[in-house]
């Protein structure tokens, strides 16, 4: 979305055109829903948070400043929120791995499902802010800068935090995809 | 990391951990390296051929999709938490203009009645209070001789304090 866009749509919002708030949660809402579930590694919290996100965004529009990017900010707000329920919360081991991997010969539905779910258990395993970093990176196209905005630090620490997180993933994941 | 001056494979290695393995995602100068590396190295090509696997794995688990209970629910939000009516705003310093008019109405109206029911208890010092009373309020409501007076007083002046109050929120 267009920076000019976002920028006319939440003064619209701000007024309390409803049909503005609609077309930017439309656009945004799988997203933000997408990196909190990578974050809390639970749907139901994850949507919990998406929606506290959105009121958030309908109650501040008032305050938007123009200068500032919609999509960071709203990143920012639901990666403040997840990182409140992880700090109340234990985060959730890699034990499931292990249980998914039973049965014999699987469906390619079912390998694929698999598949996914040991990815996931692999991002859940990461630290949480390196899960953080290429949640938003790798799955959201966020250039390193963006990164930082969001996660409210420098570029080098993003660059560092990615760094360790692919190395990571890579280890417990190679396996899954090595060409040799 | 945006420039290297001399590209090599653990430079490369590097250089995916951090930007990916979409050298269109790189600081241009870098990925300019890497491509020019890419071109005369095998053993590179291979390891970015092995990136990508990877990143293709990572696409695998793509993430949760909103529920169609949450989507009807953040529609709702404006429908649940309408926004509250504008009240206009004044200026700055006409508001300040407003609240002195405003303290100097009340400490005369409170003047006015405080004098008006001491009139009855004290005829000697009745005509001197209204101007006590516009000189020092506070010093004026310790000494109220009028028990009803100084309770007038209090009362009015909480009341005022509200009304200064919702005057100045946003």
């Amino acid at each position: 979305m267009q920076r000019e866009t976002e920028s006319e749509l939440m003064q619209r919002v701000a007024a309390g055109d409803t049909r503005a708030y609609r077309t930017l949660s439309d656009h945004f809402l799988d997203k933000i829903v997408a990196h909190g579930a990578r974050l809390l590694g639970d749907p139901a919290e994850a949507e919990e948070v998406a929606q506290e996100t959105f009121l958030r965004l309908w109650q501040g529009a008032a305050r938007w400043r123009p200068e500032a990017r919609l999509s960071t900010w709203l990143f920012k707000v639901a990666q403040r929120l997840c990182i409140d329920r992880l700090r109340r919360r234990r985060e959730v081991g890699p034990d499931a791995i292990d249980r998914q991997e039973a049965g014999d010969r699987p469906s390619a539905l079912l390998m694929r499902k698999q598949l996914a779910e040991r990815v996931s258990q692999a991002l859940l395993a990461l630290p949480e802010r390196q899960r953080a970093a290429i949640s938003l990176a790798h799955y959201e196209g966020m250039t390193n800068p963006e990164v930082a905005e969001v996660l409210e630090i420098s570029v080098e620490a993003v660059e560092s935090l990615l760094a360790r997180a692919r190395r990571s993933l890579r280890s417990s994941l190679s396996k899954y995809y090595s060409q040799e | 990391m945006d420039t290297m001056d001399i590209m090599d494979n653990s430079k490369l290695t590097l250089g995916i951990q951090i930007h990916g393995a979409d050298l269109s995602r790189w600081p241009e100068p870098l990925a300019e390296q890497a491509r020019a590396w890419l071109r005369k190295n095998e053993g590179a090509r291979h390891i970015l051929a092995e990136a990508q696997a990877f990143e293709a794995l990572l696409d695998q688990a793509p993430g949760h999709r909103p529920s169609p209970a949450l989507r009807r629910a953040v529609a709702e939000i404006p429908l649940r938490h309408p926004p509250e009516t504008a009240t206009p705003r004044l200026p700055f310093f006409l508001a300040s203009l407003l609240r002195g008019a405003l303290s100097a109405a009340f400490v005369l109206l409170v003047g006015i009645t405080a004098g008006w029911l001491s009139a009855g208890q004290d005829a000697d010092t009745a005509p001197s209070q209204p101007v006590t009373i516009l000189a020092a309020p506070s010093a004026q409501a310790a000494a109220e001789p009028s028990v009803e007076g100084a309770e007038l007083e209090a009362l009015m002046q909480l009341a005022f304090a509200d009304e200064l109050q919702a005057e100045l929120e946003p």
